[in-house]
């Protein structure tokens, strides 16, 4: 009897979890990768390209490979209910090889209530896309 | 009596909750790819899967490819033999070419995005260098990584850093070949080897190539 109701406790736990890891997914993010060049060109590249698209950094740490920018205004997606939306980028640059880098953006955003009010954005990939493709880290 | 009804309500929840757990445990494994031996998938799963978590990374077929007219870009997909469509304009979701400066001292560039959450390739751009004289194999070797390739490898071939001796190895060439075999979503792992062998010998369907470099399963 105490080994059905161990066995079951312990299932019971062990389930949940698995479910808990099925169930709930965490937001798309999106990954990009860039192969064949430097990890040290890629880096530049990527601080030209946020000079060049106006997003101030707030802070920058090369070696640990981590970019936060200050919030910048951009436009809302046709169909967002928000008049203006707001968005901080904390970017994570890694190099997995010489020559193969790996970067990841969290990217924060706020929109802009017709009712004057701002509020947190919880679906992210879009605008993550958006950041990765406005970079143009390719041209 | 009550502790045999109490030993059955147990007996009954503990039946239950098995159920639970293996109804909740995921999986992803696909019957797709079966013909595929252990090495292939550890060799897939190093340069592809692993990098998201176990989840392949490739693209929707047939992927949209705009070529933007750079010499040797068709031969080279058609070298890998994963199905096309060319545009004549840049695809949202797709590979785009161009000749450019991929950067000092560097024949060719890729940047390609992904879904992290279903490993679905998103954009691949390849950029190679206008200056081709001292860069050989440059367009098969972007392709591949654009297709899915992460890293590079170390056998002499072709997906060395520079390229080796342009040859596909067998690695690469069955690597690629089972990674647009199995579904997207498709979790590995290294040790799924045993799991698709256990699956092939249940199955009645065994892999045909198309001749095109990709497999597809047809009843015996």
């Amino acid at each position: 009897m105490k080994t059905v109701l161990f066995l079951f406790g312990f299932l019971m736990i062990f389930g949940f979890g698995a479910s808990g890891q099925s169930g709930i997914k965490p937001n798309p993010e999106i990954v990009m990768e860039i192969a064949d060049l430097p990890c040290e060109q890629v880096w530049e590249k990527v601080i030209r390209s946020l000079k060049r698209n106006k997003i101030p950094l707030c802070w920058a740490d090369k070696n640990k490979g981590y970019i936060e920018t200050e919030p910048v205004l951009t436009a809302p997606f046709p169909g967002d209910p928000f008049l203006k939306i707001e968005e901080r980028y904390r970017l994570e640059i890694k190099c997995s090889e010489p020559l193969v880098t790996q970067m990841t953006c969290h990217v924060f955003p706020y929109g802009l209530t017709r009712e004057n009010k701002w509020v947190k954005i919880p679906d992210v990939a879009k605008y993550e896309k958006r950041f990765f493709d406005n970079l143009k880290l390719s041209q | 009596m009550r502790n045999l009804r109490m030993k059955k309500f147990f007996s009954c929840l503990l039946l239950i909750s098995l159920l639970f757990t293996f109804s909740c445990s995921g999986g992803g494994s696909s019957t797709s790819g079966g013909g595929s031996s252990g090495s292939d998938y550890g060799y897939l799963y190093q340069h592809n899967a692993g990098a998201n978590n176990g989840i392949i990374i490739r693209w929707q077929t047939p992927i949209q490819v705009n070529t933007n007219g750079v010499a040797g870009a068709e031969e080279a997909f058609r070298t890998w033999g994963i199905p096309v469509t060319y545009v004549s304009s840049n695809p949202a979701e797709g590979i785009t070419l161009s000749i450019g400066e991929p950067g000092a001292g560097v024949c060719g560039v890729t940047y390609s995005q992904w879904y992290r959450s279903n490993g679905r390739m998103a954009t691949a751009q390849i950029v190679i260098a206008s200056n081709l004289n001292r860069c050989v194999n440059t367009v098969t070797h972007e392709v591949c990584h654009a297709l899915g390739y992460r890293g590079h490898s170390s056998d002499g071939g072709l997906m060395d850093p520079a390229g080796g001796n342009g040859q596909i190895t067998a690695e690469v060439r069955n690597m690629i070949n089972l990674l647009y075999s199995l579904p997207i979503g498709t979790t590995i792992s290294p040790s799924q080897s045993l799991k698709s062998r256990a699956l092939l010998k249940q199955s009645n369907r065994i892999l045909i190539p198309d001749g095109g470099g990709m497999v597809t399963w047809v009843d015996r």
